[in-house]
């Protein structure tokens, strides 16, 4: 087997739209999404921009609609769901685009990894065979060429010994080496948009270390716009470009990291830094100065006024009267907040 | 949870002596736990910090007499005629609690472990203890599905509580959680602990979240303990530079927008059935040297704090070089 090394890959680069203006336009766009099945809302009104080469991380905690955001994107939503707004990724409206275009848009335009890399990895075919399928499928390649284009993506994605991975069943590789693959295997048509939903929650520390500066590098050499779904804040503000922060099926905050460590404008991303502001060295009760307490909101009842009240430090009165309107800040800052102007929402506050 | 680390007083509630675990495989045996010894106090927390494969969890199902010993020992305080003396909270709640069973019965269980049925007559006694961790008496009658992660995880606690055994073992008591309820579970652990005189040995992946409660911190790699101290030594001053890296992994809130700074150790964990000769971070680590390839280093004393002790031919060596991030981090 005389496997060339990575030579020119044969897969269309992010540019390669599908969609007119492709090249004016973010490569995400969701404007005004709502997703209701049945009598519950689980979306309502989420806009969110991912440009070339910017990571956006979505957080919030778990029930908030971070990972219904991110299959909606690929098309992918509840049967029965309705939706309303529009998700344009490279031009393309994915909430009404036909299945065909839907089929080539997915793999081709964007991709999705999952927090279980083992489980989206078939258990009985080789990594290598799996990510040639992949390529088969989306790509006019021949055999001898994508399995080329697979090895090269393998060591791309920094696997230590791609020949004996590209070999391998998923149960001979560790969580982290799984996620590599799945990653190569997201990478392998070229999408201009990845959607990383938990990628690191099930891998230990160190390899989680590992995979958030790969995937970095990977939007920076590639320019690939990142969309890193995740509940832990702390990893966001180390990767990410800009942060949205979901609460009950709505945005309720949107910023720039920079912005959020400074001073973040709305009080359940400051409640999130600040659990998430761990000190490793301190012991006892000083290690976490906050906390939020209760749980979060179910989007299927939720609360009167702004949804995050009931748990809010801040609360007042007025803010159980009226769902309050996400107010744009200016540099595309945006806070779901009717206090945001008169809280300053530092660190150390309480 | 301020106490400080509590010195053994004659009998410990648990000692491990000399631990040696394998399991065996077709092609060759695997020693997850390679002797291993470590001693718990009486109302102390120890956590045990690993990655995956670290041997942790072996560590732990050999402590509760679940996974036999290869070699060594493990002896446990026994509790009062009838009470075990060890119970044990698994990982994943969802796992852990009857699916067909309304949740007081399955934390009435170990109030009578050797009946089938669980009489209604025991139902008071589940809802005090729901009270004890935190939730309502409301929720004695939903399946488990009907709760959330959250609070399965609160009632597999009450259910350990319930037998009354004073040693409690955790398996990731927290990592499933989100962020924001972390903190109120570790609270609600310590304050059983204080009440019931309870000693804990947790084993977790995530140094951030459980070292915080714990007395003393021990750091096991490809099955043996590396380090171990006060935990208050361990995270501020790590001596091995595998719990240096654990703790630069961390990823850490800082006041600079993004920092994106290379991980701090490459690579993964090795290969149990074929681990490296001598040092077995040595693969991973940047200040190894021939030495760490031709012996295996002995658990020695570093005499910097009350029985911290650490497996490392060139910790005093390193001890000068700054630590990446974390706690002595000040910008």
């Amino acid at each position: 087997m005389t496997a060339r090394p990575a030579g020119p890959a044969p897969v269309p680069g992010p540019a390669a739209g599908l969609g007119p203006g492709a090249a004016h336009e973010p490569v995400l766009a969701v404007d005004g999404l709502s997703l209701t099945l049945g009598q519950a809302t689980l979306l309502s009104d989420i806009s969110l921009s991912i440009g070339r080469g910017e990571m956006v991380g979505l957080v919030g905690e778990s029930g908030s609609g971070k990972t219904l955001t991110g299959l909606s994107v690929l098309g992918l939503v509840p049967a029965g769901s309705k939706l309303a707004g529009s998700i344009r990724v490279a031009g393309i409206d994915m909430t009404t685009a036909p299945h065909a275009v839907l089929r080539q848009m997915r793999g081709r335009q964007v991709s999705m990894i999952f927090q279980e890399p083992r489980s989206s990895l078939n258990p009985a075919l080789p990594v290598g065979r799996q990510i040639t399928d992949v390529l088969r499928a989306h790509l006019e390649v021949k055999r001898r060429e994508a399995a080329a284009a697979a090895l090269s993506l393998l060591g791309q994605v920094g696997l230590p010994s791609p020949r004996t991975c590209f070999a391998a069943y998923p149960h001979e590789l560790s969580g982290g080496m799984c996620q590599r693959v799945m990653i190569a295997m997201a990478l392998a048509c070229g999408p201009g948009l990845l959607i990383a939903d938990e990628p690191t929650t099930s891998l230990d520390v160190t390899v989680q270390a590992q995979i958030i500066a790969l995937l970095r590098s990977i939007a920076d050499d590639r320019g690939l716009a990142v969309l890193l779904i995740t509940h832990n804040l702390p990893v966001v503000t180390q990767v990410c470009d800009r942060v949205v922060t979901m609460y009950c099926g709505q945005v309720v905050n949107a910023d720039s990291t920079a912005g959020v460590l400074g001073a973040p404008t709305h009080p359940y991303t400051w409640a999130l830094l600040e659990a998430g502001r761990v000190q490793v060295g301190a012991t006892g009760a000083e290690a976490t100065p906050v906390e939020l307490t209760g749980q979060p909101a179910s989007p299927a009842r939720p609360p009167r006024g702004c949804r995050f009240h009931p748990r809010c430090p801040f609360a007042e009165p007025r803010c159980s009267a009226a769902v309050p309107e996400l107010a744009v800040l200016g540099d595309g800052r945006q806070t779901r907040c009717v206090r945001h102007g008169e809280l300053l929402l530092g660190a150390g506050q309480r | 949870m301020s106490a400080g680390p509590i010195a053994a007083p004659g009998q410990p509630a648990l000692r491990v002596s000399s631990l040696r675990v394998s399991y065996d495989s077709r092609r060759r045996a695997l020693t997850a736990v390679d002797d291993l010894s470590l001693d718990v106090a009486a109302g102390e927390t120890v956590a045990v910090i690993g990655e995956s494969g670290s041997g942790k969890s072996t560590l732990l199902r050999a402590i509760a007499g679940l996974t036999p010993a290869a070699a060594g020992r493990v002896e446990i305080t026994p509790g009062p005629p009838g009470v075990p003396a060890v119970q044990v909270v698994f990982q994943d709640p969802d796992l852990a609690l009857d699916p067909r069973q309304p949740v007081w019965k399955s934390i009435a269980e170990p109030l009578l472990p050797r009946k089938l049925r669980i009489p209604e007559r025991l139902r008071s006694a589940a809802v005090d203890l729901l009270h004890e961790v935190g939730l309502d008496a409301e929720i004695a009658d939903r399946r488990p599905h009907q709760l959330s992660g959250g609070q399965r995880q609160r009632v597999t606690i009450a259910r350990a509580v319930a037998a009354r055994a004073s040693l409690i073992l955790f398996d990731e008591p927290v990592s499933a959680q989100d962020v924001s309820l972390q903190a109120s579970l570790l609270r609600l652990l310590a304050a059983l602990q204080r009440q019931h005189g309870l000693t804990y040995v947790i084993v977790s992946h995530d140094i951030a979240a459980v070292a915080r409660m714990a007395h003393r911190v021990g750091v096991m790699y490809a099955a043996r303990l590396v380090e171990i101290g006060p935990a208050g030594q361990i995270l501020t001053q790590p001596r091995h530079p595998y719990t240096r890296a654990l703790i630069d992994a961390v990823p850490q809130i800082t006041e600079q927008p993004a920092a994106r700074r290379e991980p701090a150790i490459g690579g993964e964990p090795p290969d149990l059935r074929n681990p490296p000769s001598g040092c077995r971070f040595r693969t991973r680590c940047p200040f190894a040297i021939e030495r760490c390839a031709a012996a295996v280093p002995a658990l020695d004393d570093t005499r910097e704090s009350s029985g911290h002790r650490v497996a490392c031919h060139r910790w005093q060596e390193i001890a000068a070089f700054p630590q990446q991030t974390g706690a002595n981090d000040d910008y």
